[in-house]
């Protein structure tokens, strides 16, 4: 079964061209890695498949579904059975770290609150938080926040995890942590997971493969060593970092400016 | 020019259908319809003091300036009629307009703006929770039936204030202030008229708030700019739909 399948996605705003020709497809179980540099177009690649934003060319499954033929209801029912880990955490600032993990399992789930206090204690044990829960989000260290962030992302037991940027910000030992406590997660929870990040160093660790998009399109893919052996002078100039600033498209801003905005 | 005019266009258009879907997106379950409680009690309940004590404040004012004018004419006993009119058709919804556009406009256009750029919006929706059912129509709805409650508070506490004044340090008696307020200002005509307007502004006040939070600028800056730009706006429009309301009123009553 294909959790994302993406049939030759094409994306143009305002007459730019965002990304084009994108085929690509994961199963379930699989780990797999999305890197290329800022701006390349790694942000808009996840927006499609969260369904935040439409394709103007070609189709976005998730779990099957065309994302472009699904109602509102749908998607909620496809997210049940999503987690995903910001880069910024978007931890609820004025809730203790309780609250960030109960509120969708008491949203979803109606349970009583004996049972959801033990369902928190259960997901901040296994981010090797126990004890965390009245500390507000102000409290916490970046690598708790994110452990936080991680715990929340399956509070709800999903099948597919998201992670964006995960390792950004982190000091190199909460990084080395945070790979271990993702690959303990993907075991335990027996998840899939999608990871975008711009290092291709701490991917390579956690994925079973990975795509490099450059410039809107996919410019390699395959398994870690398949990549990292590539001929692709792109590729090879942004694993050894000589990526040359002209190289870089500057679509960041317009990208960030779209997710969370124009969908809700 | 033409970019300008385009940019405003599609603005508008922007804030047309975000309105559009806020709207649509009513309760569905029982945490949506405790959102809206919620929300009703921050934005409406806690408006209350500053609302009964601006009230007070103005329907003193407009009894004293009101009684001065009369007195030059021989009036004088017209004072409570007076002051009652204008406050239930003007002062009461524009003044609780302002006020409210001040104290929850701000507020609401930096919480919303704030929750947008830390992405708490993106994270609700991955959450499979609806964030416009459970954050912005809770919002809008508890704005639109704040409003003219409000109003008939400050019309109240400046009615009441007026009286005191009237019957304590100008000399009116209770028979004539009364008589007079019944004689000038009627329910439907007058009372009727400053809730609609207030509902309206309500509107306004929620339309423009939301909108300027949700599409900030994700800046420190940018959400500065929206917070006072919800202020400002929402307070220009209250001020611009009360002549246009007044003027199609006098037309057609």
């Amino acid at each position: 079964m294909d959790l994302v399948n993406f049939e030759q996605v094409g994306l143009t705003i305002n007459g730019r061209k965002l990304l084009s020709d994108i085929e690509f497809s994961m199963s379930k179980g699989e780990h797999v890695g999305v890197i290329g540099p800022s701006g390349a177009g790694k942000s808009t690649f996840l927006n499609l498949l969260l369904g935040f934003l439409s394709p103007t060319e070609g189709r976005v499954s998730l779990f099957e579904e065309d994302l472009s033929q699904v109602e509102v209801a749908s998607l909620e029912d496809l997210r049940m059975n999503m987690g995903m880990l910001f880069q910024t955490n978007a931890l609820f600032a004025e809730w203790s770290v309780y609250e960030n993990i109960a509120f969708p399992i008491r949203y979803h789930y109606g349970l009583s609150e004996e049972i959801i206090s033990n369902m928190v204690a259960m997901k901040l044990d296994s981010v090797g938080l126990r004890g965390a829960e009245k500390l507000m989000p102000s409290e916490l260290s970046g690598g708790m926040a994110r452990r936080v962030s991680l715990a929340r992302a399956v509070a709800l037991d999903p099948k597919f995890l998201v992670y964006d940027e995960p390792f950004t910000g982190q000091d190199p030992v909460t990084k080395s942590n945070l790979k271990e406590l993702m690959m303990k997660l993907h075991r335990q929870y027996h998840v899939s997971s999608l990871i975008v990040s711009h290092d291709i160093q701490d991917l390579s660790e956690i994925v079973d493969r990975m795509i490099v998009i450059w410039s809107g399109r996919i410019v390699a893919a395959g398994t870690v060593s398949e990549v990292m052996n590539s001929s692709d002078k792109k590729v090879q100039d942004f694993i050894q970092g000589k990526l040359e600033m002209e190289q870089v498209q500057e679509k960041g801003d317009l990208l960030t400016d779209l997710i969370g905005g124009p969908h809700v | 020019m033409s970019s300008g005019i385009l940019a405003t266009c599609s603005r508008l258009g922007q804030s047309f259908w975000f309105v559009l879907r806020t709207l649509k997106a009513f309760p569905r379950r029982r945490e949506h319809v405790k959102a809206i409680l919620q929300q009703i009690y921050a934005l409406g309940n806690q408006s209350m003091l500053i609302v009964f004590v601006a009230g007070c404040f103005i329907g003193m004012v407009v009894t004293l300036q009101g009684y001065m004018s009369l007195e030059h004419y021989g009036a004088s006993s017209e004072v409570g009629g007076l002051t009652a009119y204008s406050i239930y058709r003007e002062l009461g919804p524009v003044v609780t307009g302002l006020l409210f556009a001040g104290r929850v406009g701000s507020l609401l256009a930096s919480e919303i703006g704030l929750m947008q750029i830390n992405q708490q919006f993106v994270c609700l929706e991955m959450l499979s929770i609806n964030a416009s059912r459970l954050v912005l129509f809770p919002r809008f709805f508890a704005v639109l039936v704040s409003v003219p409650a409000l109003n008939i508070l400050f019309c109240l506490s400046a009615v009441m204030s007026s009286y005191l004044i009237c019957t304590s340090a100008l000399g009116v008696s209770d028979g004539v202030f009364w008589n007079s307020l019944e004689y000038r200002s009627l329910f439907f005509r007058d009372v009727m008229h400053g809730v609609t307007k207030s509902f309206i502004f309500g509107g306004v006040i929620a339309w423009v708030a939301l909108y300027q939070g949700m599409y900030t600028e994700k800046t420190r800056l940018g959400l500065a700019k929206a917070t006072t730009a919800a202020v400002v706006s929402s307070s220009l429009y209250i001020l611009a739909i009360d002549y246009i309301f007044t003027a199609l009123s006098r037309s057609f009553l």
